[in-house]
């Protein structure tokens, strides 16, 4: 053996204890550097090819590019190990703690009486109806006159208003719109209109000074108290559930002729009896009645062509009705914990 | 009212549990709000709808139970007793106000206490005995629904007149008040002065005491407008205003008399004298047209007209057939039946709503969009919801306190509206913004303990402007306290966190200018600018208001949302995505640092114009580094034209000319 083929036996050696002791993937590039870089050993190798004897050059070259090779190898081999295990630390570094709460983005919610009405909405489109809107300052003739309340009628008793005016007050029902819609709006027509009222009533958990109602109103030829129990008894299913039932009994109201109150079996004890019905198993949810010729007329619309249904229900209530509520001041009071529910 | 089972079984021959009478009473629409069993009968208090005077008396739901049952009505006898002696003369000087009036002069009774079944009936209603003759008339009126008032006939000067009371006119009544009338007030008088208020209350000097001696009787039937407006302005119910108010049946006057007298002469002896009646016109029931044909096909019912008359007969209505047409004539008493509608009710309600089917009018209607503003609600809803704002509905009444706070806002002279009546200070005040509900909820919320907040309200907002009442939808938002948090990363609320929340909300169509409100901080509030028009204002509340009212920094935004059209807010034609290479350039611009920053990012649109498609302030730094008095402004732009591809060349061409209008306002770019 050649003194050359013995350094380089002792050269490869050396290399490669030294890449097997990197623990490192600094060290190793340090080793890799070292032996193969530009200026490394085993370049160093090949350019003192020149003073070894021509005829074992070719047998030194091949030694030196089997060494060359099989450094990289071993290098390459190592780096993937040290790869590897330097990974496994970062991952075992960046360990979280799962259990620690997510961070949490504000969702923003609705208020009850919106998720309400937009259920009442998409109920009443579904058989035909659309929203219209009214005013909440409305003068005594369409809050009273126009509906065939004249100043001295009794039933202006439990409307007490706030007024603002002699002649302006603040409405105590929606039933203004219906006046409102047939001076603009050509039968046939089928509206709800949900909206703020106001009556001079002390608040308690019953009664609030400002409160809502939903109007509902349909004029066309021909339309019967049986179109009336029919959508009604439609309504209340789609909101409560197919497996309520409906009563109509007879009731008063100066706008409509004949005149009703609609009631759903009391969802609370399946019409068992309990406080929320006052152990009647009914609980009533809205006024309605065949709108009066009187009412029609003041519309401009001939009673004689045209008939017409109309209703009114208390929005909070039917808010208090689905969500259990029972303080209707808590819908105004916006009270976070309350909120938060929804 | 309040209606023994007993003393109603008096007036209907009727064998059915109690129960069920309630049950039908109830469709009927004469509701049974409470039923109640004392001893071996039962007490009924039903409620009476306004139209349904005749309904104020046992005899009154007797007849709807007979009507309803189709059991016979049991009248009382008509009573027999003899006349001897006088009468009082009567004189009736407003017939219009009093269409039948009678006075029975009954002497030498004997006032005392009633005797036991009377006063237990009596108070089994609710009713406290006074005496023999009072509880007679008191007895006598639940019967019958004929309000009776007794006179101590010896304080009687002269004959009876009834008129009108003068202005000014006044009387002590008999709960001891002095009341001052008018000439819109009707009275009983003798020829000094008046002695009852008509149909509401007798007067304390002529009232019947246990010296009385000689009672005048009267029995009359007043004016229902009347009486409800003399009840009304002296602030006194009675049962006997209750009555008159909605109707006492003008046929049963004298009857109820003659009943009483009976009583009174059994009861407290005496000798009866003439009857004084003043009835000039007769009350004769109108006849009503009506055709069976109508009536089914506006209930949806399939009647006969057997069916039909049974009903009208059960209710002592005339029935007048012809064919198609009828002619009804309803009772003396129901006069709350006018019109042929009147008359439909009257048939289902006896027959029972529960008869008519449920059926569906399915005509497709003239109207079916809902409002713009209904959309433009639910979609600014929807967006403040994602951008982390909750809903909340707040009173349109505010608390004085906040009656004109960040009234800045409207330019012109507007008035707050207030209600004449109100029930309380909290409940006289309708907001003309929203932002002051909001600031009232803000206190309260932190006053439950919660700082943390992120709200809205879309709602009404009234004022006066120029003596005409305005109604406005407005959006208000409060913020305050932490806005994201957690044990890594906060985001407290800010002027900034809720005006990114505007310009997200508002398609970054909003532009922003100082204001001053006197409610909210001077060096953080802005009006809000949209095509010119101020449509609202933000801005942090003033720091010496949120002391005074213990509140931590609260911002607030109010929005007209009335200046955004639908239009505005729904998703237009879209364009297609732009495919070309997007370049990233990053500036950095030094200002003087009282330039606003609306004014670089002008010039930078301007210079940039074409090409930039958004822009990011992503720095604003002042301190080492940057000149005394400048400030650091670092901006990301993304240029990309529509039409080529960018070149690095045209960039900078660009960047250059930014250069040259930089130093216009003192300003320059900041080399990397």
């Amino acid at each position: 053996m050649s003194p050359m083929e013995l350094e380089l036996g002792s050269i490869r050696t050396e290399a490669l204890r030294e890449v097997s002791t990197a623990d490192n993937l600094e060290t190793l590039r340090e080793v890799e550097v070292k032996y193969l870089g530009r200026k490394g050993i085993v370049n160093q190798l090949l350019k003192g090819l020149k003073d070894v004897p021509p005829e074992q050059r070719p047998e030194i070259g091949r030694l030196i590019n089997e060494l060359k090779l099989e450094l990289s190898r071993e290098i390459e081999t190592k780096r993937t190990l040290l790869e590897e295990r330097e990974k496994v630390k970062r991952l075992e570094e960046e360990r979280l703690d799962v259990t620690l709460p997510g961070i949490t983005l504000p969702t923003g919610r609705l208020h009850p009486l919106t998720l309400i009405i937009e259920r009442v909405e998409e109920i009443f489109k579904g058989l035909g109806f659309t929203v219209v809107e009214g005013f909440e300052i409305e003068s005594d003739y369409y809050n009273f006159e126009a509906l065939n309340i004249p100043w001295y009628h009794p039933a202006r008793d439990s409307q007490d208003s706030f007024y603002i005016t002699d002649k302006l007050l603040l409405r105590t029902q929606t039933s203004p719109v219906q006046i409102r819609v047939m001076e603009k709006t050509r039968p046939p027509f089928k509206i709800i209109a949900p909206g703020r009222v106001y009556r001079r009533d002390q608040p308690t958990a019953r009664h609030s000074p400002v409160f809502h109602q939903i109007e509902g109103m349909a004029v066309d030829r021909d339309i019967t108290f049986a179109d009336l129990k029919g959508t009604l008894d439609a309504f209340a299913h789609a909101l409560f559930g197919d497996e309520v039932s409906t009563r109509f009994r007879a009731d008063y109201f100066p706008f409509t002729e004949p005149s009703g109150e609609f009631a759903i079996s009391c969802i609370f004890c399946k019409g068992e009896g309990c406080s929320v019905c006052s152990y009647s198993g009914w609980i009533e949810i809205l006024g309605c009645g065949m709108v009066h010729p009187k009412v029609l007329e003041v519309g401009g619309i001939d009673p004689e062509e045209y008939s017409g249904f109309a209703f009114g229900m208390g929005w909070d209530r039917l808010a208090m009705l689905t969500y259990g509520v029972n303080d209707i001041r808590f819908f105004l009071e916006n009270h976070p914990e309350f909120l938060a529910q929804f | 009212m309040k209606i023994l089972y007993s003393w109603l079984k008096e007036f209907v021959d009727i064998d059915v549990p109690c129960e069920e009478i309630a049950s039908r009473l109830t469709m009927a629409g004469l509701e049974v709000e409470e039923f109640e069993r004392i001893g071996e009968d039962y007490l009924l208090d039903v409620s009476i709808p306004a139209n349904r005077g005749d309904c104020h008396s046992i005899l009154g739901i007797a007849r709807e139970v007979s009507a309803l049952f189709n059991v016979p009505l049991k009248l009382p006898a008509e009573p027999k007793f003899l006349e001897v002696g006088d009468g009082i003369d009567i004189e009736v000087l407003s017939p219009e106000l009093c269409p039948r009036y009678t006075l029975r002069f009954i002497k030498g009774i004997k006032v005392g206490p009633s005797p036991g079944w009377l006063r237990e009936r009596l108070e089994a209603i609710g009713i406290r005995s006074i005496n023999n003759v009072v509880d007679i008339t008191n007895y006598v009126m639940w019967m019958l629904g004929q309000p009776l008032h007794a006179f101590d006939a010896d304080k009687i000067s002269g004959k009876v007149i009834v008129r009108r009371a003068y202005d000014g006119e006044e009387i002590v009544t008999l709960d001891g008040e002095k009341r001052r009338l008018t000439v819109n007030d009707l009275v009983i008088a003798d020829e000094r002065h008046p002695i009852a208020v008509a149909g509401v209350m007798g007067g304390e000097e002529s009232e019947v005491s246990f010296f009385t001696k000689n009672i005048a009787l009267e029995s009359a039937c007043f004016d229902h407008i009347s009486v409800r407006g003399t009840s009304k302005s002296l602030g006194l119910r009675t049962e006997a205003s209750t009555r008159f108010e909605k109707g006492v049946d003008i046929g049963i006057t004298k009857f109820a008399s003659d009943i009483a007298v009976e009583m009174i002469l059994k009861l407290c002896g005496g000798e009866v004298g003439r009857l004084s009646e003043f009835y000039p016109v007769r009350y004769e029931p109108s006849p009503i047209r009506f055709r069976p044909e109508r009536f089914n096909r506006r209930m949806g019912l399939k009647l006969t007209t057997g069916d039909i008359e049974s009903v009208f007969v059960r209710l002592g209505f005339k029935v007048d057939k012809d064919n198609d047409i009828w002619q009804v004539t309803p009772t003396s008493y129901r006069r709350d039946i006018s019109l042929e509608e009147d008359l439909y009710e009257e048939i289902v309600r006896i027959v029972g709503y529960d008869k008519i089917p449920s059926t569906l009018h399915e005509r497709i209607t003239g109207v079916v969009s809902p409002p713009p503003e209904w959309e433009r609600r639910k979609i600014i809803r929807r967006r403040l919801n994602s951008l982390g704002f909750s809903e909340v509905i707040t009173s349109s009444f505010i608390p004085v306190q906040f009656d004109s706070s960040f009234g800045e806002f409207y330019r012109e002279q507007v008035e707050s509206i207030r209600v004449i009546n109100p029930l309380r200070e909290e409940e006289s005040v309708l907001r003309t913004l929203l932002s002051q509900a909001l600031l009232n909820l803000a206190v309260n919320n932190v006053r439950w303990g919660y700082n943390d907040f992120s709200l809205f309200e879309i709602g009404k907002v009234f004022f006066k402007r120029d003596k005409e009442y305005i109604e406005k939808e407005h959006l208000g938002i409060v913020q305050s306290g932490r806005f994201i948090y957690s044990w890594d990363k906060e985001i407290d609320a800010s002027f900034f966190l809720l005006k990114g929340a505007l310009e997200r909300l508002f398609n970054d169509k909003l532009s922003f200018v100082p204001a001053y409100y006197s409610a909210l901080h001077p060096g953080r509030s802005a009006n809000i600018i949209y095509r010119g028009e101020i449509v609202g204002f933000i801005g942090e509340l003033h720091p010496d208001m949120a002391r005074s009212l213990k509140l931590p920094r609260i911002y607030l935004a109010e929005i007209d949302i009335e200046s955004f059209s639908l239009d505005f807010f729904k998703t237009g034609l879209v364009r297609e995505p732009n495919r070309l290479p997007k370049l990233k350039r990053d500036i950095a611009v030094v200002v003087p640092e009282e330039t606003q920053s609306i004014r670089v990012i002008e010039i930078i649109r301007e210079v940039f114009d074409g090409i930039l498609e958004n822009y990011e302030l992503f720095d604003v730094y002042k301190g080492p580094n940057i000149p005394e008095g400048m400030v650091n402004l670092g901006f990301s732009l993304d240029l990309r034209a529509k039409d080529r591809t960018l070149t690095q060349e045209e960039v900078e061409e660009r960047v250059s000319y930014l250069k040259d209008r930089l130093a216009n306002i003192g300003g320059r770019l900041r080399e990397w």
